[in-house]
């Protein structure tokens, strides 16, 4: 049986057109879409309206002209039932919600229905992969004659966590601005940063770095004038407000990377000043190619769990590039195809090599074969095209002027 | 198809007969019924767990016919229906409300109500039964804590009796369900006792009633089986050593061959 099960309508489209073959009340309508039909309400007046992943549309027989349908009808089991009667003959087409509003009625079918759809086919869910697991390598005369259903969700989702942390691609990103606070809260699945960049005029990227230039207390106590930290009535130390942050935020860090600046306090005082070192006066120690660059720096505060920005980076624009575990949300937990077969791997070895009494040398085989099958995913969806690769490389010969 | 009774008594009678050697009445040959057909129907777990050994080493063979693990399970059909359990409010559970008893639970599937608001489509999930202890663990745990598309399950009992039942009954709880939930268990019924009914005929013989009568519910491949170990305990009853060492090694030599 073929794997795709749309027809080009419903996967480009988003759209499902049906005929109704008499007049009739209570006339049933299949959608067969990879998308589930969600279905809040067909009253556009009612709140719940807004949770449809789609439009219903009419239209009378022999007349091409769309109307919306918002009259009673009950969505079970993507069935949509239409409770009063339709004549013979009626169009009736179910549009999912779509970026560009379908092309239906007053094309007002605004969502991410269909766009969601779209490369859905390069992925397998996990759902997907338990169930395969469980047909494939679980029975009788098998390596695994039985396994609990609860153990092979558990292996399978530490290792979509794994595959997400080093594997897979990182398809997480947010657009945000940086608000006069200089602070902006971890995304809710956060688990790590990519990368950071602010993004000028052109759209194009500067990657924002880490500092170590300072950092972020975790605690700030405050103390009394013998320097003992103070306690509320409830007996827990009484905090205060980060100078080192404020600190930070005060601070113009053109003093710290701007060469045109070398004569301020801080180049006098460590010589060459934090930046690219260019024209110094009395630079003792030269360059620090860690510090030399003038993207701005950010620092992750452990303390209120955010990121905080450099002053020079107020207002900018940023992209950030982050990784979450893959379970965060329902339509996150999926593999791409490129490494199911790794996912296999990893499940076997992980229940086999849990199990008491096993010989060593299968867990040994399925280590090897695990990373193997880790490494031709990993190779995989590095994607490295040899046309791409062989365009970068033409450079090589550049010469590097000194 | 099951085995006809009739005949079954009937064969026993003809054997016992033919060297004068005892009559059964039919209200013993129905206890004896009773009691060879629940023996018969007990030895299918242990001899379907020892045959299937030969799968879990791949020695088992794939004819069509030959595969003693397949003719043993296809034994349990008559035994083997899917029946639904009705959620029941006061116990948060499920229940049986039929009438036949549950000899063990199979697979237990769940479907999960399609018209919660913003919710999808209808979830069919096959539910995983486990120990209380297990369900409790599992529970606990993010990763495995039981949703829609992974339901789990553990048996109790309800906490009184409910109607017509008179003592407590076998309650499935399972997570995530409510009172929407449908559950469909693939159950296990323990056999129906076979009966050999009569009027009795104007000489005072006992003559077959078959409308009245309830044949055995095993397959009609164990009639042979049913009438040796029916001799036996026959003629346990009428102590004749001879028919109890003919019927004995007659049923050891067909276990025997069985499991070989």
């Amino acid at each position: 049986m073929a794997l795709l099960t749309e027809n080009n309508r419903q996967y480009y489209a988003g759209a499902q057109g049906f005929l109704a073959k008499s007049t009739l009340a209570n006339q049933e309508f299949t959608a067969t879409f990879d998308t589930d039909l969600v279905f809040g309400s067909f009253n556009p007046l009612e709140t719940n309206y807004a949770l449809n992943n789609f439009k219903l549309y009419t239209a009378a027989a022999g007349v091409n002209q769309y109307t919306e349908y918002t009259l009673a009808y009950t969505v079970i089991n993507n069935v949509i039932k239409i409770t009063n009667t339709i004549a013979a003959n009626t169009s009736v087409v179910i549009q999912l919600k779509s970026e560009n509003g379908g092309q239906y009625g007053n094309k007002d079918a605004y969502g991410s229905a269909v766009e969601e759809n779209w490369g859905s086919y390069s992925y397998i869910t996990l759902n997907d992969i338990i169930d395969n697991f469980m047909v494939g390598y679980i029975g009788d005369g098998k390596l695994i004659g039985t396994v609990k259903k609860s153990d092979v969700l558990f292996f399978a989702k530490r290792g979509l966590q794994e595959f997400s942390y080093d594997t897979l691609k990182s398809i997480k990103s947010q657009e945000l601005s940086i608000p006069p606070s200089l602070s902006i809260p971890m995304p809710q699945d956060y688990v790590n940063y990519v990368d950071m960049s602010w993004v000028d005029k052109a759209g194009i990227k500067h990657i924002i770095y880490p500092t170590t230039l300072t950092s972020d207390p975790y605690r700030i106590p405050l103390q009394d004038s013998d320097g003992i930290p103070t306690q509320d009535n409830f007996g827990s130390n009484t905090q205060g407000t980060s100078q080192i942050e404020k600190r930070w935020n005060d601070n113009n860090l053109s003093n710290l990377n701007n060469e045109l600046d070398n004569n301020s306090f801080w180049s006098n005082i460590y010589g060459g000043g934090f930046g690219n070192g260019f024209g110094t006066n009395g630079g003792q120690y030269g360059l620090q190619p860690e510090i030399a660059q003038i993207n701005g720096w950010f620092t992750i505060n452990e303390r209120t769990n955010t990121f905080s920005f450099s002053s020079d980076l107020s207002d900018k624009l940023i992209i950030l590039q982050y990784i979450s575990d893959g379970l965060a949300a329902d339509g996150d937990t999926r593999v791409p195809k490129m490494a199911e077969e790794a996912m296999y791997a990893y499940l076997s070895h992980a229940i086999i090599s849990t199990r008491a009494n096993q010989p060593e040398y299968v867990v040994n085989r399925l280590s090897r074969e695990k990373t193997a099958k880790l490494r031709n995913a990993k190779i995989r969806l590095s994607n490295i095209k040899l046309d791409e690769f062989t365009q970068i490389m033409r450079g090589k010969s550049k010469w590097i002027k000194s | 198809m099951a085995v006809n009774i009739n005949t079954v008594y009937t064969t026993v009678l003809f054997i016992l007969n033919k060297e004068q050697r005892g009559y059964i009445p039919p209200a013993e040959f129905n206890s004896l019924a009773v009691q060879v057909q629940n023996d018969i129907f007990e030895s299918y777990f242990p001899d379907g767990n020892q045959v299937n050994r030969l799968n879990q080493s791949n020695r088992q063979n794939d004819t069509e016919f030959f595969d003693m693990f397949k003719n043993i399970s296809y034994k349990l059909f008559p035994f083997e229906k899917e029946t639904n359990f009705t959620y029941n409010a006061a116990n948060t559970g499920f229940i049986y409300t039929g009438t036949k008893t549950i000899y063990k639970l199979g697979e237990i599937v769940a479907k999960t109500p399609t018209s919660q608001t913003g919710q999808p489509a209808n979830i069919e999930s096959v539910v995983q039964l486990t120990s209380k202890s297990d369900y409790t663990e599992i529970t606990k745990s993010k990763l495995t804590l039981p949703t829609a598309n992974y339901p789990i399950c553990f048996t109790t009992q309800t906490a009184a009796a409910i109607a017509p039942a008179t003592t407590p009954q076998l309650l499935i709880k399972v997570s995530p369900a409510s009172a929407t939930t449908t559950l469909a268990v693939n159950c296990l019924f323990a056999p129906t006792n076979p009966s050999w009914a009569f009027t009795v005929g104007t000489l005072g013989q006992y003559i077959y009633n078959s409308s009245l009568s309830v044949d055995f519910q095993l397959d009609i491949a164990e009639q042979n089986t049913l009438i040796i170990n029916i001799l036996k305990y026959a003629g346990i009853i009428i102590k004749d050593p001879q028919i109890v060492q003919a019927a004995a090694q007659e049923a050891q030599s067909e276990e025997t061959n069985l499991k070989s």
